[in-house]
């Protein structure tokens, strides 16, 4: 072997990458070329030396807020539950062997569309809007008066419902949680006189509610009625504001009604069938035609890469107000939330951002830097106290202490050039940090 | 049950739903990856941010990855794209950095008081801290093509062929970028090599 392929293959024999037989041939070369045997020896000693090199652990924070992510990318990804419960939920089959027919094949096939949240969303809305849609024929039978307010807007309005059809009082049915109702409070009418809603508003309730706050009762206070097992009770009926009441329908229209099997699930979030269910309610249309948290906490970091800190203020707020399912992405979502403000040239936000942050999540695995930060922060702003007094909190956490020693000394200096500092007796060596 | 799973085997479970299957891989690489950036960008802060960027993006793009090459060839080529990013923005912003952040939790003491003595005799303990802190300057003052492959080779373990098609040049240039690596550590750190044989 000659001194060039030697060298080529030095790094290789000290790794033990090389084979056998090559790594021979380059020992009994080193054996007698002093050149080579030299350098081997200083990369050797390098790599001796490099493996003193200390190893960091990555905060916890940091795992904590990836496996959140992935726990929710993986949820969206688990395949829909195979419906093991209907065979036992419905009737044993007479006659087995249609089970391998087509019908049963084709039964098995629409079966698995039941429990897709898409498929449930859109049949919500196919509802929602068929109620509307019903009603319009009991208004013109019903009440004239209606029809008209409902085709001519009140006086002095251009569009919108009718002040006929705004309630006289509040209606005392509860509303149902999810992001129907969401829309519904942004839609919803206020009593005469009021503000009326804006056209964006309007236009998110119409697409997912019926088109007008009465009908809207009227189409839950109907859907209500039908989703109980025992209809036609006083309770429903007190239940009804008195011109749903007014409205009810025909006993035979409400059977017509009744059978519809989307409806219970379109009205309100009951618990039906167990696991399935338990996913759907994870699965809710707010969750799903919304960004995931995941989505706005990417986006936020990648605006804070960016240093467009205003949008990554707003995107670590919207995580931290709308933390999806997995809530554990929010301390690290106030976390950047505040460097994002510090980021900003906003330090009096940030520190209450930190101090929100230290506050709900005294255990945050990134409170040590948290306190630094927010120091810093206070130094900026001139609040030389607090900034010693978190640096004070920041030493007693090892993984930061020495750095908080060092800007406890640049502290020192900052509040003896502003005059400031005063000597404490007892303090704990105010201007000489702990080694 | 994880645990006896390849790399590729585990993206694959993730990318059918089990959440444990990533759980696994998190724990096989961010102490790695996260030397390997934290050396890379010299502070801890944006180490953080960069190992989160890292496995978010493996989240999000889990199912892009066709099992060609290695798992781990392929996060160190997030890691490293975003650290070059970073390295690149953070060039530009040396001209405007009069208003940023103060320096951050690693922004190491000052030359000073690095090396400001007592007067006693340094005990064993300061100068294994010393030495510690020297290696870590030694390695983030190598050339940066040299840095990431030592440090992916002795962060990771990785063999040279997939440091190769990480970096993207041949392996005879990997080896000896490493080579050139360890010879400069060898002169950068000539004055603890008598230490260092003790502790052997």
């Amino acid at each position: 072997m000659d001194c060039e392929t030697c060298t080529d293959h030095l790094v290789e024999l000290l790794y033990e990458e090389l084979d056998e037989e090559d790594a021979a041939r380059a020992r009994t070369h080193l054996a007698e070329c002093e050149a080579c045997a030299a350098s081997f020896s200083r990369i050797r000693a390098g790599h001796a030396l490099a493996a003193r090199l200390e190893q960091l652990d990555p905060p916890v924070a940091v795992r904590s807020a990836v496996l959140a992510a992935a726990r929710e990318r993986a949820a969206e990804r688990a395949p829909a539950p195979v419906s093991e419960p209907e065979p036992a939920a419905t009737p044993a089959q007479p006659e087995p062997i249609e089970e391998d027919g087509a019908w049963a094949a084709l039964l098995r096939w629409l079966g698995s569309f039941a429990m897709r949240p898409q498929l449930a969303m859109a049949l919500s809305l196919l509802l929602i809007v068929g109620l509307g849609m019903w009603y319009l024929p009991a208004l013109r039978d019903g009440d004239p008066a209606d029809l008209h307010a409902i085709v001519d807007p009140a006086p002095g309005d251009e569009v919108g419902p009718s002040a006929a059809l705004v309630p006289a009082e509040p209606l005392p049915r509860t509303e149902p949680a999810g992001a129907r109702s969401r829309a519904r409070d942004e839609a919803d009418v206020p009593p005469r006189g009021a503000t009326r809603p804006t056209p964006a508003a309007l236009d998110e309730a119409v697409a997912v509610a019926p088109p007008d706050p009465d009908a809207r009762e009227r189409a839950a206070a109907e859907s209500g009625r039908a989703a109980r097992p025992s209809p036609g009770t006083s309770i429903e009926e007190a239940d009804l504001d008195p011109r749903a009441q007014e409205l009810a329908v025909a006993p035979g229209q409400t059977a017509e009604l009744r059978p519809a099997p989307a409806e219970p699930q379109a009205t309100q979030p009951a618990p039906t069938a167990p696991a399935m269910v338990a996913e759907d309610s994870e699965r809710s249309p707010a969750a799903t035609t919304d960004d995931s948290s995941t989505d706005r906490y990417g986006r936020g970091l990648a605006n804070y890469r960016q240093r467009n800190y205003r949008e990554a203020a707003s995107d670590f707020e919207s995580v931290i107000e709308r933390p999806g399912p997995d809530p554990r992405l929010i301390p690290s979502a106030l976390h950047h939330l505040a460097r994002s403000q510090r980021g900003a040239g906003n330090c009096a936000a940030a520190v209450r951002s930190y101090e929100r942050l230290l506050a709900q999540h005294p255990t945050y695995s990134g409170s040590g830097e948290a306190l630094l930060e927010g120091a810093g922060c206070y130094q900026r702003l001139g609040r030389l106290g607090e900034a010693r007094a978190w640096l004070e909190r920041a030493r007693a956490i090892p993984s930061v202490a020495a750095q908080a020693n060092r800007m406890l000394v640049v502290l020192a200096q900052q509040e003896r050039g502003a005059g400031a500092i005063t000597v404490e007796g007892n303090g704990p060596a105010s201007s000489t940090p702990a080694q | 049950m994880t645990k006896d799973h390849s790399d590729e085997e585990l993206l694959r479970r993730f990318n059918e739903g089990d959440p444990e299957a990533f759980e696994e891989l998190v724990r096989r690489y961010e102490r790695p990856l996260y030397n390997f950036i934290f050396r890379s960008v010299r502070r801890r802060e944006r180490a953080d941010e960069l190992l989160q960027d890292v496995f978010l993006k493996v989240v999000q793009r889990s199912q892009d990855f066709k099992g060609d090459s290695k798992l781990s060839t392929w996060l160190y080529t997030i890691a490293r794209n975003l650290c070059i990013d970073h390295s690149r923005k953070m060039v530009f912003r040396r001209h405007q950095s009069l208003d940023a952040p103060g320096p951050g939790p690693e922004g190491g003491p000052t030359l000073l008081e690095r090396t400001a003595g007592t007067g006693a005799e340094p005990d064993r303990a300061a100068v294994t801290e010393d030495l510690r802190r020297r290696i870590g300057e030694a390695i983030e003052e190598l050339p940066e093509e040299q840095r990431e492959v030592f440090l992916m080779r002795h962060v990771q373990g990785m063999r040279f062929k997939d440091i190769a098609d990480v970096v993207g040049v041949p392996e005879n240039t990997v080896k000896s970028r490493m080579r050139y690596a360890l010879e400069r550590l060898q002169r950068a750190l000539a004055d603890y090599e008598d230490y260092v044989d003790e502790l052997k």
